[in-house]
């Protein structure tokens, strides 16, 4: 009788089926951890994955200016997803639990810290929510707390360390805004956007501003 | 087979036909007529490859990532050797494989449901109104032709066919690499858990799971060669608004909308994808019905959008009906079911050419 080769014997097609798995299981974790390393731009990053902007910027993140931004129409590029669209003489409401602003580091970069103003001239505060809590993250860096009480303008202002920026320039602030909601809501018309902060300018500065 | 081949090649091209004469009324010429929203996706991959990057839809953030590669690269071959563009060699290719699921289901399933229910099965795939998207260029003929295969296969023991069906189906839609679940219920029901530790014909079933999703992976790797983020057909959902959210309250967001919206109808659509998921487990279909299950609740927790599509085109909703008791099987039920399909390729064809967004 003749008897099988050894490559075909049970015990080596079982050899051969592991080192085959072992290869593909290699191959997926190649992949895998390709996956959570994407090698991607700014522009990318910040549509996709962090959804800071409501449409795609194209080549406009590599130029943005670095002078104050005044929050007169939607058009400037520094402005992010979860601002009102159309243009308006002082200002944009803030339409949803998160706003974003990208405001490029300016010169010198190699200080070790960095200056954020932003300029609110309205918070909207009703029987709904008689309070606005802000947190503000820059490049994903919770560094600030508010509680704002009043319906009142401030102005919020932080330190951003020079770490946080990243090797784009680029400093991607976040507010977030747990109390935004509509004046429908609190009865006050038939707006339904849920609106939080009403914001004028913001600015990001080299040296502490006097 | 070659007669139901025939019968089901038949359907399709009398869709076809209406297709064409009804939009032959239409003043947007004969392609795009027949080539609406995915299908353009689809021919974009086939004239122009993959984007390197965004720069479509009202945000400019569309791209075709989302559209996986078989069904564009398949065309395109057909393209090549058929004097005809990629619109209606897409059209013939969707058709040709629509055609061919009905024979390849009655074949795999007669001898499992009976031979009257697997052609009651063949019929129904073969006469839906949703086969509508086998009749254009869109991906659903094809994906739905190699899951009739990759699951046929498995459960009559041709592990080799089922897993090279499987890798074609990764490839060809992401939810295709699902496909795991169902081959992994149909292996433990074919072998015991010490057969697959010990016995070496149990090893088909493990290399064919361990393979299936072997397509969506080399698709994942080109994508981070091609754009830099493997993942690029998930991130690019966000252009189109799709996130991630509880199937449950999406659902619940559809049926708040009128009854005659689209909104509405694509949460009813779910629904009756959620009763006949029901039914096929309660039948013992565990395999199919976890497939359907799956396939019901991915593209449900990422919106409400083109549930109908993604869920009445695989043969899965139609096995459902074809394995009711009596006397959900009598002729006359039947037959009343085939009736209903028939009258509503009307809607399916008015809807397509008028551009009305249900029927995206």
């Amino acid at each position: 009788m003749k008897r099988p080769s050894l490559l075909v014997s049970p015990l080596m097609i079982r050899v051969w089926a592991g080192l085959f798995l072992a290869l593909l299981a290699a191959f997926y974790l190649y992949v895998l951890n390709l996956a959570a390393n994407p090698q991607v731009g700014a522009a990318y990053r910040l549509f996709y994955f962090e959804q800071a902007l409501s449409d795609w910027p194209g080549d406009t993140l590599s130029a943005l200016p670095t002078t104050p931004l005044e929050l007169r129409t939607d058009a400037d590029p520094r402005i992010g997803a979860g601002f009102e669209a159309g243009g308006r003489e002082e200002g944009l409401w803030t339409i949803a639990n998160d706003a974003y602003l990208i405001l490029p580091a300016p010169a010198p970069q190699d200080s070790d810290s960095y200056w954020l103003e932003v300029e609110v001239s309205r918070v909207f505060i009703s029987a709904v929510h008689d309070t606005q809590p802000v947190t503000l993250f820059v490049n994903g860096h919770r560094l600030a707390d508010w509680r704002l009480l009043t319906a009142e303008g401030v102005t919020l202002t932080v330190v951003i360390p020079a770490r946080v920026i990243g090797e784009d320039g680029l400093a991607v602030i976040h507010l977030d805004l747990p109390n935004a909601h509509s004046p429908a809501q609190a009865g006050l018309g038939a707006d339904g956007r849920p609106l939080a902060l009403f914001i004028r300018s913001a600015r990001l500065l080299a040296r502490q501003p006097a | 087979m070659l007669t139901l081949f025939l019968a089901a090649l038949l359907a399709r091209l009398l869709f076809f036909a209406l297709l064409t004469i009804v939009n032959a009324g239409a003043d947007t010429g004969f392609a795009n007529g027949i080539c609406r929203w995915d299908c353009g996706w689809y021919r974009s991959i086939v004239e122009n490859g993959y984007d390197i990057e965004p720069g479509r839809g009202t945000n400019g953030a569309e791209a075709n990532w989302a559209f996986f590669p078989l069904f564009p690269l398949l065309v395109r071959l057909v393209s090549s050797i058929l004097p005809v563009g990629p619109v209606m060699a897409g059209a013939a290719l969707s058709m040709f494989a629509y055609a061919a699921t009905a024979p390849v289901l009655y074949a795999g399933y007669q001898k499992i449901i009976g031979p009257d229910n697997a052609l009651f099965l063949a019929a129904a795939v073969a006469v839906t109104p949703f086969g509508l998207y086998g009749t254009v260029l869109y991906t659903e003929a094809l994906f739905g032709l190699l899951l009739a295969i990759a699951v046929t296969a498995a459960l009559d023991r041709r592990w080799i066919i089922a897993a090279a069906a499987a890798i074609l189906l990764g490839a060809t839609r992401v939810t295709g690499v699902f496909i795991v679940l169902p081959f992994a219920i149909i292996a433990l029901r074919q072998f015991s858990w010490r057969q697959v530790l010990t016995d070496v014909a149990a090893l088909k079933p493990v290399l064919a799971i361990a393979v299936a999703p072997l397509g969506a992976f080399v698709y994942m790797l080109f994508l981070y060669h091609h754009v830099g983020d493997a993942l690029a057909f998930r991130s690019v959902q966000v252009a189109w608004e799709r996130g991630s959210d509880s199937p449950l309250e999406v659902l619940s967001t559809g049926f708040g909308y009128p009854l005659a919206s689209k909104e509405f109808y694509w949460a009813a659509s779910a629904l009756a994808g959620l009763l006949l998921t029901g039914i096929l487990f309660w039948r013992n279909r565990f395999a199919e019905g976890a497939a359907y299950f799956v396939s019901i609740l991915i593209p449900l927790s990422t919106g409400l959008f083109s549930l109908g599509r993604y869920l009445f085109t695989s043969y899965l909703p139609y096995l459902a009906l074809a394995v009711l008791p009596a006397p959900l099987n009598g002729r006359m039920f039947r037959a009343g079911i085939l009736a209903l399909m028939l009258a509503g390729w009307y809607f399916f064809v008015m809807g397509w050419i008028e551009q009305a967004r249900w029927v995206i």
